[in-house]
């Protein structure tokens, strides 16, 4: 996973791509400690040059999940596409957070 | 008086029996009364062998002695004979007509009987193909599962739940899984400060290991007085050994717990991730498509079924409304036997009111009875009745022999019973 960042005020945004698997998840906690530092209202994970992910890059989006909850902050994926998407789809995480597909409608 | 009553009688009763006879034979019958009356010699086409061959073969007379015409034999006889003969031969006809109808409308119950009796058992067997078909479109939409009785919809609908349950608890697992990871690098974390602690010991029991060897030597310098810091000297240098002999055991116990961990490590790597590639989805993705297929066959034999239900019921009915209608059987026979008991009153009445029988002695013209009775025979187009009716007047042995061969002939409408 390649990740980029920025924060303008409330808004933080998180620029993840390539593939989010388990051996991410060093990282994935780091930024997630860095969105809880920052202390924005809003969160958007911008997945749209992300072309896979596993179960552990789920894993990884729940305790992402978790910690918006406990910090007060709102999380939104934004950009899903291909297997993401379904892989998305398929468990229903439009049920535990905002999920926005890519408007090509891959 | 009496006779021209008769006469009118005569007329009358050949119209009602022609009734059930078919119009063109009405019009012989009415063609042959005005023959009489008007006593003229009609070459009738039937009673002429030379010219129709079907009539020929079927009065073949032994001794081959010509047929006379009706209108020939009356000739010889004078009207009072005629007349006695005539109402001799209607009477005898009748007799036979009677047993005829009492016969078809034995044979019309008979028939009615034996297909009320089939129909009912093609209803019952159309009830019982419904019901079967009813408790297949039951078995088709629910399945057995111990007690219970569960729709094929409700057991695919779970099935699908089930699965989405399923992936639920693999993210779960898989969440846990990284959080258990970061736990874990927590715990490397503690391991490595623990590792510089001790790197730290051994570096001040280095120190103390020279400060301890520094102290032996100055003690030997300082000679006699110095012989009680050598003593204390070497105890610091064994206790500096001592230390540096736990910091060694303290470096490879964790050492034994930072290996371990990493296998945790690559354990928990292995739990938390389940494949996800495109196959697996697509996996998913058939097996949801073969589920909704599963359903939409279901209920595309169910509705079958149904349809098929429907059918048999209407078929159910139509049977039903078809015994309803065998009842007009009854009716039948009713009319028929209204039309023997009218004939059989006429009979009397005729009996009664006509010339003394007894003044008539059987057969006055035996010529004349048989050429009238054979006038009769040829409108029966059934050869089985013509026979019959033949026997009656005497006329069997004269064609007997024929009998056999006329069956083989088309000559008469026999071949309609194989139909």
């Amino acid at each position: 996973m390649d990740l980029t960042t920025e924060h303008q005020g409330n808004q933080f945004t998180a620029f993840l791509s390539g593939q989010l698997k388990y051996q991410d998840n060093t990282e994935f906690r780091r930024l997630i400690e860095e969105i809880n530092a920052a202390k924005v209202r809003n969160c958007v994970f911008d997945l749209s040059q992300l072309t896979a992910i596993d179960s552990a890059g789920l894993g990884m989006l729940v305790i992402a999940s978790d910690n918006s909850e406990t910090h007060g902050w709102e999380i939104v994926l934004r950009g899903v596409k291909g297997q993401v998407r379904k892989v998305l789809d398929l468990s229903r995480f439009d049920k535990l957070m905002t999920v926005i597909p890519d408007p090509s409608g891959e | 008086m009496v006779v021209s009553n008769q006469a009118e009688i005569l007329e009358d009763e050949d119209t009602d029996v022609f009734l059930f006879e078919d119009e063109d034979n009405d019009d012989d019958a009415l063609l042959f009364a005005e023959d009489l009356e008007q006593d003229e010699v009609l070459a009738h086409p039937a009673a002429d062998p030379d010219v129709d061959p079907e009539d020929a073969h079927s009065v073949i007379q032994d001794d081959a002695e010509p047929l006379r015409s009706v209108a020939d034999a009356a000739s010889e006889l004078d009207e009072r004979t005629r007349l006695l003969e005539l109402s001799a031969i209607q009477d005898k006809s009748l007799r036979f007509l009677m047993g005829e109808i009492e016969g078809t409308s034995q044979d019309v119950e008979d028939t009615s009987a034996s297909l009320t009796q089939r129909f009912s058992e093609m209803a019952v067997s159309a009830r019982d193909l419904s019901q079967v078909v009813q408790s297949l479109s039951d078995d088709v939409m629910y399945v057995q599962v111990n007690d219970d009785r569960i729709s094929t919809q409700s057991l695919a609908e779970g099935l699908m739940a089930g699965l989405e349950d399923f992936f639920k608890k693999v993210i779960f697992l898989s969440s846990r899984g990284v959080k258990m990871s970061y736990t874990l690098d927590d715990m490397f974390k503690v391991l490595e400060k623990m590792q510089q602690s001790i790197g730290e010991i051994e570096r001040i029991n280095k120190q103390t290991n020279l400060l301890a060897l520094n102290a032996k030597i100055e003690a030997a310098r300082a000679g006699d007085a110095g012989k009680g810091f050598e003593v204390v000297a070497d105890e610091v240098r064994v206790l500096a050994n001592s230390v540096n002999e736990l910091s060694n055991d303290l470096k490879s116990q964790t050492t034994q717990v930072t290996e371990g961990l990493e296998g945790g490590y690559a354990i928990i790597r292995d739990i938390a991730t389940v494949d996800l590639s495109d196959e697996n989805i697509e996996t998913h993705a058939r097996l949801k498509l073969m589920t909704s297929g599963f359903i939409a066959q279901g209920k595309a034999v169910t509705e079958a079924l149904d349809r098929s239900t429907e059918a048999s019921q209407l078929i159910e009915r139509q049977i039903s409304s078809s015994i309803v209608e065998l009842q007009f059987q009854d009716r039948v026979k009713q009319r028929l036997e209204g039309v023997n008991d009218a004939i059989i009153r006429m009979q009397q009445l005729v009996q009664e009111a006509g010339p003394d029988a007894d003044a008539a002695p059987e057969a006055l013209s035996p010529d004349f009875r048989q050429a009238v009775a054979r006038e009769i025979a040829a409108v029966f187009k059934l050869g089985e009745l013509r026979d019959a009716y033949a026997v009656q007047f005497g006329l069997q042995a004269e064609h007997e022999g024929s009998t056999s061969s006329a069956n083989a002939s088309s000559a008469d409408d026999d071949d309609i019973e194989l139909f």
